[in-house]
Parts: C-alpha cells; sequence; structure tokens
C-alpha cells in the first residue's frame, strides 16, 4: 500500500527528475543547477524510501484496520489547493527552463513555497481535534513566512503596473499625473486620519490597487511611448550609434544618467566658456592645454556647460573596424544635450594609445561649437 | 588517548616552552634592530612621513605604558590570587567610583589620540599646492608611472611612461593619483607617506614627497593574486636638476641599431615575439603601427611595462629583480644624496648589468615568478595572460634580445 506521504515524494522525487533531465539538456549539464535539481532528486527518493519502509511497510492489503486508523490514512480536514500550486510552480520552471531565467526563478520559489506550506498544513490539519486551534497553529507557522512573501509580490506589482505606467505615458503628461497622485494620496491619508472606517479604507484602497494595476496593464498592452520604441527600435541606446557630432539630436539621451554615481572620481573637469574649452585635471590649480588619460584605466571626465545653449561634450579616440566590413568609422562617446550651468559626466576607457591613430588626433569637442577643443593623449 | 613519548614529561615539556617564550620575544625584539629594513616605518625621509612619525611615537608610547600595566596588573592578580586552597573572597558588586574612574582615563587617552590623528589625516588629504603629478596605475604584478602633459614636474610636454622606479624631483609635492587596472592593489612607500589602495575605477590621492635623494623600497600591501610578494616598488628622489636630465632622456627620441649587428636582430626579435604587448617608443611593427598597441587583446590589465628606456631604471619584473649586479646596486643604493642623482642616471652599464638575471625571465618568466601564463590554462581569462608566458625562446635568441634591450638606455 502506498500512502498518501509516499505518493507526494514520490511524485516530487519524479517531477524533480524530469526537471534535472530538461536542465541538464538545456543547458549542457552546467554544473550548478544539474547538482541542485540531482539534489531534489536525491532527497525526495531518500524519503520515498523513509515513508515508504516507516508508514506504508506497516500497512498492508491485510491490515484493513491501518486503511482507517493510521495518521496516513487521515483524510485532510478539506480540499487542498497545494497540488495545483505545484503544478503551477513546475510549470513556471518547465517554461523558465526555455525561455526567461526570472520566470523559472518565480517557479522554484512556488515550488520551495508549495513544499513547505502544504507539509505544514498537513501537519497542522492533525495537530489537535480543534479545528480552531489548528488553524491558529498552521497560522502562527506560516504567517511570517507568507507575509512577508505577498507584501513582495504586492509591491512588485505595484512598481512594475507603475513603471509600465511611466514608460507609456507622454514625460511631461507623467510628471503632472504623478503629481496629482502624490496629491491624492496624501489627501486620503489625512482623511484617513481623521475618521473613515475600516471597511471605507479597504474599499478604497482595493479601489486604488486595481486602477494602478489595470492602468499597469492596459499600458503594458498598448506599449511605450512612440519616442521610446523608436529610440529602442532604431538602437539608440547602443553607444555605437549615439550621434555624437549632433548638437541637437537628444533621442539617446533618455538613456544618459548610467554615469551619474562616479561622480565622485572625477580626473579631470572640462568646462565649456566664451566658445571655448579648458580642462583642469583634478588637483592642480591651473588650466592643462593637453588632456593626459591612462590607457586601459577608467576616466570619468566631468563636462561643465557654462554656454547659454544646450551643449554636449564629445570625445574622439580614434578610429574602428566596422565588424565585417573592411569600412572604419570614427570612435566617439559623448554626454547628454545639457543646458547652461549644469553637470554631467563622461566615463571612458580608452584601450589604445593616441600614437596609433596619426590620422585620427584624439581630442575633446563640443558640437556646433567651433574651435572648442582639447587635445587628448593617451600613452 | 595520544601516548606521551616516552622519556618527555610534561614538565619538561613546559621547562622548554617557559625557555622558548623569552627566546622566540627576544629574536622579535633584536629583528627591530636591523640596519638594511628600506622599508622601516620609524625611519621617515619626507614630511608625509614625519607628520606620521609624529603621530605615531607618542601613541606608541602610550600604548606601550598602558601595555605594561596592564600587564603588571595581571600578572599579579594571577600570581597574588591564585588557589592555594584559601577561602573564596567576599564578593562585592559594583563600585562606581572606581568604574568611573576607570572609564574617564582611557576615554581622556582616546581623545587625546582622536584629535592629532584627524588633524594629521586631514593634513595628509591636502593636494591644492601640489607641485608634480604623477598617475599610478596597478596591475597584476607590477606598478606603472605615467607623467601627464603638465606645468607641473617642472613641465612635462609630451607624456612619460615608465614602469617599477617612480622618479620625482626631491623636496616637490608630488600628488600620485593611484588607479588599478585589474583587482584592488595598495601602495605604500612607507619612508614617504602611508599606504593607499589602488581600487579599479576610482582615482586615489596620495601626497609623496622626499626630503634628499635616494631610493626608498615600498610593497604592495592588498593581496591581489599569485605574486602578490613579488609586487614591489621604488620611489627614486633626485635634485630638481637631476630630475631634468632624467625627463630629458625619457623624452629621448628612438635610436635604432645599426644594420648587421646582434643588436639588430634582437630589434627583429623584439617587434616578431615581444612588440605584440611591450611598447618601445618610436619603434614600429612591420605595419608601421606602434608597438604595444594590441596589448589589451593578449593580458588581462590591457597593459604591460612600457620599455623604452629599460636600462634607465635598476629593476624589472615588478621590482622583482634586480638589473644592477649586487656591487653595483649596493653602489647606488648607498651613494650620498649629493652623489645620488650622478649614480642614478648612469643607468645599467654593460660593466654593471644583472645579465643572468635578465637571461633567466626571457628563458621562462612564470619559473622566476609565479604568473597565470599558462597558454594551456586560459580558459577563465578569455585566452589573456596574467603576467608574461614561456616565448619558448632559444639561447641565440636570448643574447639578441639581451643585446638590444641593452641599448634601452
Amino acid at each position: 500500500l502506498i500512502t498518501t506521504g509516499s505518493k507526494y515524494f514520490l511524485g516530487l522525487s519524479v517531477a524533480a527528475f524530469i526537471g534535472f533531465l530538461l536542465y541538464g539538456i538545456g543547458n549542457n549539464w552546467g554544473a550548478m543547477g544539474v547538482i541542485g535539481i540531482g539534489s531534489v532528486v536525491v532527497a525526495a527518493g531518500f524519503l520515498v524510501s523513509i515513508t515508504s519502509y516507516t508508514r506504508d511497510a506497516h500497512a498492508t492489503s491485510l491490515d484493513t484496520e491501518a486503511l482507517t486508523t493510521s495518521a496516513a490514512a487521515q483524510a485532510p480536514a478539506r480540499p487542498s489547493l497545494w497540488p495545483l500550486f505545484g503544478a503551477v510552480g513546475v510549470t513556471l520552471l518547465a517554461v523558465g527552463l526555455v525561455t526567461y531565467q526570472p520566470i523559472f526563478m518565480a517557479g522554484l520559489v512556488v515550488i520551495l513555497y508549495t513544499i513547505v506550506a502544504w507539509a505544514i498544513t498537513a501537519w497542522s490539519e492533525h495537530a489537535s481535534g480543534s479545528d480552531t486551534f489548528n488553524a491558529e497553529a498552521r497560522a502562527r507557522m506560516l504567517n511570517p513566512l507568507e507575509f512577508p512573501l505577498l507584501g513582495a509580490l504586492g509591491a512588485g506589482v505595484v512598481a512594475f503596473s507603475l513603471s509600465r505606467v511611466m514608460l507609456g505615458i507622454d514625460a511631461k503628461a507623467g510628471a503632472v499625473v504623478f503629481g496629482g497622485a502624490a496629491a491624492v494620496v496624501l489627501l486620503a491619508g489625512w482623511v484617513f486620519s481623521i475618521k473613515v472606517s475600516g471597511k471605507a479604507i479597504a474599499a478604497l484602497g482595493a479601489a486604488g490597487l486595481a486602477l494602478v494595476v489595470g492602468s499597469g496593464v492596459a499600458f503594458g498592452v498598448s506599449g511605450e511611448r512612440d519616442q521610446l520604441a523608436e529610440a529602442s527600435h532604431e538602437d539608440h541606446f547602443d553607444a555605437h550609434h549615439r550621434e555624437c557630432e549632433s548638437p541637437e539630436e537628444q533621442a539617446f539621451d533618455q538613456d544618459a544618467a548610467r554615469a551619474v554615481p562616479a561622480k565622485s572620481s572625477v580626473a579631470a573637469t572640462i568646462t565649456l566658456k566664451d566658445g571655448r574649452l579648458t580642462a583642469q585635471v583634478s588637483s592642480i590649480e591651473t588650466d592643462t592645454p593637453v588632456l593626459t588619460l591612462s590607457r586601459g584605466n577608467v576616466a570619468n571626465i566631468l563636462f561643465r556647460n557654462e554656454d547659454d545653449a544646450d551643449r554636449r561634450l564629445t570625445i574622439a579616440l580614434g578610429t574602428e573596424q566596422i565588424e565585417e566590413t573592411e569600412a572604419v568609422a570614427p570612435v566617439l562617446q559623448c554626454t547628454a544635450l545639457i543646458g547652461e550651468g549644469q553637470e554631467q559626466l563622461l566615463t571612458v576607457r580608452p584601450t589604445k594609445p593616441s600614437a596609433a591613430f596619426p590620422d585620427a588626433p584624439f581630442e575633446l569637442f563640443v558640437p556646433g561649437v567651433e574651435g572648442a577643443t582639447i587635445e587628448v593623449e593617451v600613452p | 588517548v595520544i601516548p606521551r613519548p616516552e622519556g618527555r614529561s610534561a614538565n619538561e615539556g613546559r621547562r622548554w616552552l617557559r625557555r622558548g617564550l623569552p627566546l622566540a620575544g627576544l629574536v622579535l625584539f633584536l629583528a627591530s634592530c636591523a640596519k638594511d629594513a628600506p622599508q622601516d616605518t620609524w625611519q621617515p625621509a619626507g614630511p608625509n612621513a614625519e607628520k606620521i612619525d609624529t603621530l605615531q611615537r607618542p601613541v606608541f608610547y602610550v600604548a606601550g605604558v598602558v601595555l605594561v600595566i596592564v600587564i603588571v596588573a595581571v600578572l599579579y592578580a594571577v600570581f597574588r590570587f591564585r588557589d592555594r586552597g584559601q577561602d573564596i573572597p567576599e564578593q562585592t558588586h559594583g563600585k562606581p567610583a572606581l568604574e568611573i574612574t576607570l572609564t574617564i582615563i582611557p576615554a581622556l587617552i582616546l581623545i587625546g589620540i582622536g584629535i592629532p590623528t584627524v588633524a594629521t589625516v586631514f593634513d595628509l588629504a591636502k593636494t591644492s599646492d601640489t607641485e608634480c603629478l604623477v598617475n599610478v596605475t596597478g596591475q597584476q604584478w607590477w606598478w606603472e608611472y605615467e607623467y601627464p602633459v603638465q606645468d607641473g614636474c617642472g613641465g612635462i610636454e609630451e607624456p612619460i611612461v615608465t614602469a617599477n622606479q617612480l622618479v620625482i624631483p626631491s623636496g616637490q609635492k608630488v600628488l600620485l593619483q593611484i588607479q588599478s587596472r585589474d583587482v584592488i592593489h595598495s601602495y605604500w612607500i612607507p619612508k614617504l607617506n602611508g599606504k593607499r589602495d589602488a581600487v579599479p575605477g576610482r582615482v586615489q590621492p596620495l601626497r609623496l614627497e622626499a626630503d634628499q635623494p635616494g631610493i626608498y623600497a615600498g610593497q604592495c600591501t592588498e593581496f591581489c593574486g599569485l605574486s602578490h610578494a613579488y609586487m614591489r616598488m621604488e620611489a627614486v628622489a633626485l635634485y630638481p636638476q637631476d630630475f631634468e636630465t632624467w625627463k630629458t632622456n625619457q623624452l629621448a627620441p628612438y635610436s635604432a641599431p645599426a644594420d648587421g649587428t646582434v643588436e639588430k636582430t634582437g630589434e627583429e626579435l623584439f617587434v616578431q615575439q615581444c612588440a605584440r604587448c611591450h611598447a618601445i617608443n618610436g619603434l614600429a611593427n612591420g605595419d608601421e603601427t606602434p608597438t604595444g598597441t594590441l596589448v589589451a587583446d593578449n593580458v588581462v590589465a590591457g597593459a604591460v611595462p612600457n620599455l623604452s628606456h629599460l636600462m634607465s631604471r635598476n629593476t624589472f619584473a615588478g621590482s622583482t629583480f634586480d638589473l644592477l649586479t649586487p656591487a653595483c646596486r649596493d653602489e647606488v643604493w648607498n651613494a650620498s644624496p649629493e652623489e645620488f642623482g650622478a649614480k642614478y642616471l648612469e643607468g645599467v652599464t654593460p660593466e654593471c648589468m644583472n645579465e643572468e638575471a635578465l637571461r633567466a625571465w626571457l628563458r621562462d618568466p612564470p619559473a622566476e615568478k609565479p604568473m597565470f601564463a599558462d597558454p594551456e590554462n586560459l580558459e577563465s581569462t578569455d585566452g589573456k595572460y596574467r603576467g608574461m608566458p614561456n616565448l619558448g625562446l632559444t639561447e641565440d635568441q636570448i643574447d639578441a634580445l639581451v643585446a638590444y634591450l641593452s641599448t634601452r638606455t
């Protein structure tokens, strides 16, 4: 006789074994994943043998009493949804293996949660003769796990929904909408603090959540706003496709802010003022006519625009061969267009010396400002 | 239970311990009297190291007095009140006056140490009056020095790149801008200042200033891999006029060996075997590109030592090996400040050249200094080396390369 517990572990070991094979074949038997899932197979198989020996072995078809009286034979107190959860987890796991890692991870979390929660629920249902006590025992064991998980899931859904709205809505309208939303939240908080019933708060919260998630779904379906979609479609975010010689193009500037955290380690400050560029190396008070950058080292160059028009700083670092062709293209990197009085960082890592490009001298320049250049030396 | 070896009792073991411990302490103490200790932190040779010394000496003395008091008190308590079968003394709890006193005294000591410590930290961090700027880059397992174009250092109109030996003008406030191309290293010339980590992606400033001309030794002090112990450095201070001579020499144009000589053969061999990584200013590959431009494709750090003026420095391979014979090395190291500049600027003359060390290096570099340079084992680095591989040179090729390199003065 195979009892419920053994069936569960048997099913788990078979599912884990299938996952083991799928993962191994799909990932060319990559060591860590194979070892991880293989461990689950071994552990589940071990538990099958233990449960079979300690419980099933003592319940034979002749022992009719055990069929009704043994703990393993007791039916759950109520219908169980855990097999469904487990199936969802296994499905996510399988889909994640062939699509995206986050889906695989979600499947893993669902399966782990199902294992823990199912085991505790099954135990609590037989903890005593009192359903109330059993429910409280289950809550005490599982709530510390469930509440943070549900909270994280809820926060993730809200954040993801808001991000879809932000990417879909017009940039200027977005500022107005989210400013208004913040004001509404503040007002609602104030109203709640005065005196509102719990049911009303719950209803308003549910409505707000539905609005956020619904908006997220709607904008997620309709896609990003045209400007972002176009920039993404035309690969503007790729450093090679930036129009660094343009004094006007702004599409790729949406992606410019990534360099800001390096501001604390600036190698040189380049200032545009009165139509000319000046370079000041950190710790040296006088301006330098030639900026020397170390080969193979990361250099953070701070661009300060004192001009009354929007400007960007561009660095020319020789040329490079375009892949699969004989043609060469200039190697350019640049900041976003920034307004008067603003600063932005340009992070570069030259890998070849300037002497290797006698026909394409290394220099810093500002597109649209004639003569605003500084020679760059990479020894 | 492990049986005790015959003929050795517990008392005998204690007796050995009683004799051995003081002896070990004596050895440690006498080691502090070593004369040949080039990395001695107690012998400052510049104002920055002086500031640290001025701070650390009183702290050391105070800490020494506290140590002696604590040890004497503990030993007194241990021996005076050891268990001799006497009754347990009266147990008391709390003695506010004593406890407050014993809290206030250490607090006052810490405040007394803390105020000058903070002042010294800020003082050492001052960089606004820099007179000479040098970019220092650490990589496994050597240091590169680059003198950018600047008005400082007496004026530099073309960048100078060198390795292993940092050359600075004595009496000038030199600012090192320290970086790393691979992992975290730490730059430390004990006689000139404290240490500063070289962190990839960050520029870390460190002020050096030497009172007198001379060579000051240092050592990487952040574990950085296989040959961390062999990642050494030397700071060479020259009088400003000697420093000008050194600069002029470093910027001298390339001088090609005469045709038909063994040096010319060495030059051709250098282009074939070494120039993918090593640069020599003015020397071009067959396709007219400068030597050393493909280094980023071959080495994890993306840089190897520039060999343009190899014989102007006294060491090679991360200052691990001397280019000078021991006798000549001693002459330079022990020269008086007045004579030091002339001795150092002589460079490595043929009679002083430590040819044996250079040949051994060219024959099999990983055998001389542990490096990650086995071509069969570079999967994790995408085929790139950490250090110099064995090029499998023949003795004739080594002869030619040594002859050529000896002309890079």
